[in-house]
C-alpha cells in the first residue's frame, strides 16, 4: 500500500507583493489560505480560509497558485488533507519613535 | 522624490472656458487664454522636467491674474502658481501663493494638498500634517491627499514591508465547509 504525505517540501515558494493600496494606508494583516497539494506538487483548489482585509487576498492566492512543493515519489500518496499556509503582512518601522512624556 | 511622483502629486487646476450660445459656431475656448496656457506649459514643464518651460508657465498665469475674471479663474490662477512654485523648487513663494489661494477658499483642498508638498519639501511636517488633516476634511477620499499623505509618513515614519509566511498548519479536508 503506498505511504501517504502529511508534510509536503516547498520547492519553490512565491512571496507576495505588498500591496500598495496597503501600504499607503499604512495597513498590516494575516492571510490564512488552504488547499491541496497534487502529486505533482502544484497547489489546487486554494481557497481564502482567514483573513484579516480583502485588499491582502488576491496577491496571496496569486502567489500561493504559483508556487510547488517536492513531487511525490511513486510509492507515495497525496494526502486528502488541505495544506494551511498563513502570510502576515508587516511593516517594520525604521524609525524609533520618541517616547511619551 | 523623483520628478515622476511629483507629477502625480500636483494638482493643476483649469481655468474657466466661455461658454458657447447655442446656434452659434464659434469655436469654445478659454476665457482667459494667459491663464489657460500657463497652465498647460506648467503641465508640460513638469512632464519634461523642463524648468524654462514652467517658468513661461508663471509668467503666463501671473499676466493672465492681472485681468482674470471670477474667482474660478483667481482661484485656479493661485493654486497653479502654487503647484509650479513647487516644482521648481521656490517653496516660500509657492506657499505664498497657496495662502492666498486658501484665504480666498478655504475649502480649496487642491491648495491644502499643494502647500502640504512643499512643507514635506522643506521638512516642515508639522505644518504638512495641519493641511493634510484639514485637506482630508474637506476632501476624505482623495487619491492625491493620500499619496500626499504616504509621502509624509515616509518622511516622519519610513517602514519596511515585509512577509512573513507561516507553513505550520495542516487541516482535515472533512472539517473544511465547501
Amino acid at each position: 500500500m503506498d505511504a501517504v504525505v502529511d508534510d509536503r517540501q516547498p520547492r519553490s515558494t512565491f512571496v507576495p507583493e505588498y500591496p500598495q493600496k496597503a501600504l499607503e494606508q499604512r495597513r498590516e494583516g494575516s492571510v490564512t489560505v488552504c488547499f491541496f497539494i497534487s502529486t505533482s506538487g502544484t497547489v489546487e483548489r486554494a481557497k481564502i480560509r482567514k483573513s484579516s482585509h480583502r485588499i491582502f487576498e488576491k496577491p496571496v492566492l496569486r502567489a500561493m497558485r504559483a508556487s510547488t512543493f517536492e513531487p511525490l515519489e511513486n510509492d507515495e500518496q497525496a494526502s486528502p488533507k488541505k495544506t494551511c499556509r498563513t502570510f502576515h503582512f508587516r511593516l517594520q518601522h525604521l524609525k524609533e519613535k520618541p517616547a511619551a512624556g | 522624490m523623483n520628478a515622476l511622483s511629483i507629477v502625480a502629486l500636483l494638482l493643476l487646476a483649469s481655468p474657466q472656458v466661455a461658454e458657447q450660445k447655442p446656434g452659434s459656431e464659434t469655436v469654445l475656448g478659454p476665457q482667459n487664454p494667459e491663464l489657460h496656457e500657463g497652465a498647460e506649459l506648467i503641465k508640460a514643464g513638469n512632464v519634461s522636467q523642463d524648468p524654462e518651460m514652467v517658468r513661461r508657465g508663471i509668467e503666463l498665469t501671473q499676466a493672465g491674474l492681472r485681468y482674470a475674471r471670477g474667482d474660478r479663474d483667481e482661484n485656479a490662477g493661485l493654486s497653479n502658481l502654487c503647484a509650479a512654485f513647487i516644482i521648481i523648487r521656490e517653496l516660500d513663494r509657492a506657499i505664498g501663493y497657496c495662502d492666498l489661494a486658501i484665504q480666498r477658499d478655504p475649502n480649496n483642498w487642491h491648495a491644502y494638498s499643494n502647500r502640504a508638498l512643499a512643507y514635506i519639501f522643506k521638512k516642515d511636517f508639522a505644518a504638512a500634517e495641519r493641511d493634510l488633516n484639514r485637506g482630508l476634511e474637506i476632501q476624505p477620499n482623495s487619491r492625491i491627499l493620500e499619496k500626499v499623505r504616504l509621502l509624509y509618513l515616509n518622511e516622519t515614519d519610513p517602514v519596511e514591508p515585509q512577509v512573513v509566511i507561516d507553513d505550520r498548519g495542516s487541516i482535515d479536508v472533512q472539517q473544511l465547509p465547501e
